[in-house]
């Protein structure tokens, strides 16, 4: 770019020193071509006089001397006008080469002739004097351009024998420009420019020459020759990639991670023409049409700060990666959009891990869709005969006053049976519900204290009925953070099963805060559990044999579903027990339920 | 007399819920698929269409919101065997479900809760 620049700024300072020379040589023409004119004028007096003189006819003597007097005047007038012409003609030439000296003078530039055949200078303005680091015009003219340049230049040539060609250029050709490390006297190096130009004047053939120190352009080049490395430096060892497009989509520039990315290399992508079937080399044909609604967006979208689109490519290797590509536009110093950048960011293992997290969650999902269809079908088919049997039981027990007592009894026996076997599908539904993780727990604020009131209000026409007392011993008010309807669960069936095993005495519910924590005792006076069969209590579907069984009742499930309950709940659950004289159930729960206490 | 449909495959289940109602002086039809049950709303107005949940053809919540869609002028109820929870339960009033009776059922319940989303 800067080259670019740099030259077209010295062809333009070429072409304005070539274009005042040009008007100098015309100048010059029109007065010669003047002063023929006054030459041919003189001629042809100068015949008249002569013949004249040879004495032919004097009446047309006579005639002729009147021609001769008018063209007399005639020259005379002529000789006036060439005159003023000349006079024109030398104030111009003045005025030219007062414009000359001073271009000459005051140019920044170094302009000096140098003659053949030694082809020293022979003259230096100002500039030259000052560039070079000579003391005077006249140490100058002792110099050639050979003094003034380093013993070779830098393409290795040496420099007389460069000199030299350049020289000859410039005679034969006229002119000659280029680039010329020159050597301030006594002094270092400096780059410059330079341009020979043949001049004749007055059957004097010599060279002018003009340098321009291009030092600083030079450092700035070499500046941004640096910058320009430095960012290419940053944006080949970036791992993203980045692409421009002119606005006809042809790519201008990508750094070398695309290499790296797709596996072609840079002249590959560059110089692969785009087809119906690909856009690019690596692209894989299936995001075409995604990617040319982008480009359209790109292009057609005034303003498009930054635009993203995620597709894949087709790696020279086979190999489909992932892309997330982002946009943005690219405009000139009038705010007019140029084209387009493209930044690549490898999104494969991104999308690779996404995809099998998808995978999983849906492995997972259909997995927890079967438990619950699995729960749901299980539910509804125990439960839907079940509703039909309580609802006709129902319309039954409505006209028992109509039956016999035999009846009676059969209606009781359906009754009791029926109880029994909803409790049963009830039981194993929730503890089934508790295995599957299905189980969600809601976790409120609760006074323990009132907890244990309700229950006890509830369960108090079974105790009364067997005439058992119900003492609840609180020390003091216990607020905890659990689950409320799992709580009331729990307590439910141990302060149950204490009043259905105990014929006489009591039942006590004790609660003991401890630190963090509280402790649950429900104890009875009943008929106590052998120690053997302790370790089995809370195992599923395991039920002591009791002679009051029939009367009892139970599934087997109420002790599993209560351990667990209090496992889920954060806590544990154990037992005393003495045959013959009672037992004692007690539990732990943490006063403030932790999710990752369940875990 | 309030007209009720009850939608429910279980025969024997659907019989003794529609004498329960009968008995408390609704008039009831009952359908044992879901194609039957919206069969019968294109013939008749009723006032209260309950519907078990797991049909052979369709589930109640497909009825629901057909019917619903057709904006058919009526109350809705569910009877089924799988309980929900509360925030469900919300989320069933807001788009006009009036309740959901958990499978069984006493009749003294059904009844009551029939007559509170007919009253």
């Amino acid at each position: 770019m800067m080259e670019k620049i740099r030259k077209k700024l010295s062809a333009t300072g070429r072409e304005e020193i070539v274009g005042k020379r040009e008007h100098v040589a015309k100048r010059r023409e029109e007065i010669v071509g003047k002063r023929e004119h006054v030459a041919t004028g003189r001629e042809e007096i100068v015949g008249k006089r002569e013949r004249i003189k040879k004495g032919e006819n004097r009446e047309g003597i006579a005639l002729e001397r009147e021609e001769i007097v008018g063209k007399r005047e005639t020259v005379a007038t002529g000789r006036e006008e060439i005159v003023g012409k000349r006079e024109h003609v030398a104030k111009r030439r003045e005025e030219t080469d007062e414009r000359y000296k001073v271009l000459f003078t005051f140019s920044k530039d170094a302009i000096m002739t140098l003659e053949p055949p030694n082809w020293k200078f022979t003259s230096g303005n100002d500039s030259a004097i000052k560039i070079f680091n000579v003391k005077d015009e006249k140490e100058f003219i002792s110099l050639g351009p050979v003094d003034l340049s380093p013993e070779k230049q830098p393409d290795g040539q040496l420099s007389s024998i460069k000199a030299k060609k350049m020289i000859e250029k410039a005679m034969k050709e006229g002119s000659s420009f280029f680039e010329w490390t020159h050597m301030r006297y006594g002094d270092g190096d400096f780059p410059a420019t330079v341009l020979l130009s043949r001049v004749e004047e007055e059957g004097r053939i010599y060279l002018q020459a003009t340098v321009r120190d291009i030092t600083a352009q030079k450092r700035a080049e070499k500046d941004l020759e640096k910058s320009e490395e430095k960012l290419k430096m940053i944006a080949d060892n970036i791992s993203d990639v980045l692409l421009s497009y002119d606005m006809a989509h042809h790519l201008v520039y990508a750094n070398s991670a695309i290499e790296r990315l797709t596996g072609y290399t840079l002249s590959e992508i560059m110089d692969f023409k785009p087809n119906d079937n690909r856009l690019m080399i690596y692209i894989n044909p299936d995001d075409n049409k995604k990617i040319t609604a982008k480009w359209n967006e790109c292009i057609s979208k005034r303003d498009l700060k930054t635009s993203t689109s995620e597709f894949r490519i087709l790696t020279k290797n086979k190999e489909t990666k992932w892309i997330s590509a982002s946009y943005g536009s690219v405009y000139d110093e009038s705010k007019k959009q140029t084209g387009v950048y493209v930044v690549y960011h490898d999104i494969t293992q991104r999308k690779e891990a996404e995809e099998k997290i998808k995978k999983q969650v849906e492995q997972l999902k259909e997995l927890d869709i079967a438990k619950t269809d699995f729960m749901n079908i299980v539910s509804h088919e125990l439960k839907t005969p079940l509703t039909a049997i309580y609802a006709n039981l129902e319309l039954l027990e409505e006209i028992k006053t109509k039956l016999s007592e035999k009846n009676i009894n059969n209606l009781n026996a359906l009754r009791r049976n029926s109880n029994q076997l909803r409790f049963l599908v009830d039981n194993i539904l929730e503890i089934a519900r508790i295995q599957s993780n299905k189980f969600e727990l809601n976790i409120s604020k609760i006074d323990l204290e009132n907890c244990i009131s309700s229950i006890v209000n509830d369960l108090k026409i079974l105790s009364d009925k067997k005439n058992i007392k119900l003492i609840v011993e609180i020390d003091k008010p216990i607020n905890m953070s659990t689950d409320s309807i799992r709580l009331t669960e729990i307590l439910n069936n141990l302060i149950d099963n204490a009043i259905k095993f105990t014929e006489e005495g009591y039942v006590k519910i004790k609660a003991i805060k401890q630190d963090d924590s509280v402790l649950v005792e429900v104890t009875d006076t009943g008929i106590g559990i052998p120690e053997d069969k302790i370790s089995k209590l809370f195992e599923k579907f395991y039920q002591i044999y009791t002679p009051l069984k029939s009367e009892v009742g139970g599934t087997g499930l109420g002790l599993a579903i209560t351990k667990q309950l209090v496992e889920l709940l954060g806590g544990k659950i154990n037992l005393k027990s003495e045959l013959g004289k009672g037992s004692t159930f007690y539990f732990t729960l943490p006063i403030r339920y932790k999710e990752e206490v369940k875990k | 007399m309030k007209k009720i449909l009850y939608v429910e495959d279980h025969r024997d289940t659907a019989e003794a819920v529609k004498q329960m109602l009968e008995d408390a002086g609704y008039e009831v039809e009952i359908s044992f698929c879901g194609a039957d049950g919206l069969e019968k709303t294109h013939k008749k107005q009723f006032d209260l269409v309950l519907l078990d949940v797991m049909l052979p053809d369709m589930s109640g919540w497909d009825i629901f919101k057909t019917l619903s869609s057709k904006k058919y002028d009526s109350k809705y109820a569910f009877l089924s065997v799988i309980p929900i929870s509360t925030e469900r339960m919300k989320e069933f009033k807001k788009v006009g479900i009036s309740d959901y009776i958990t499978k069984p059922f006493t009749k003294k319940d059904l009844v009551e809760r029939v007559k509170k989303i007919l009253k």
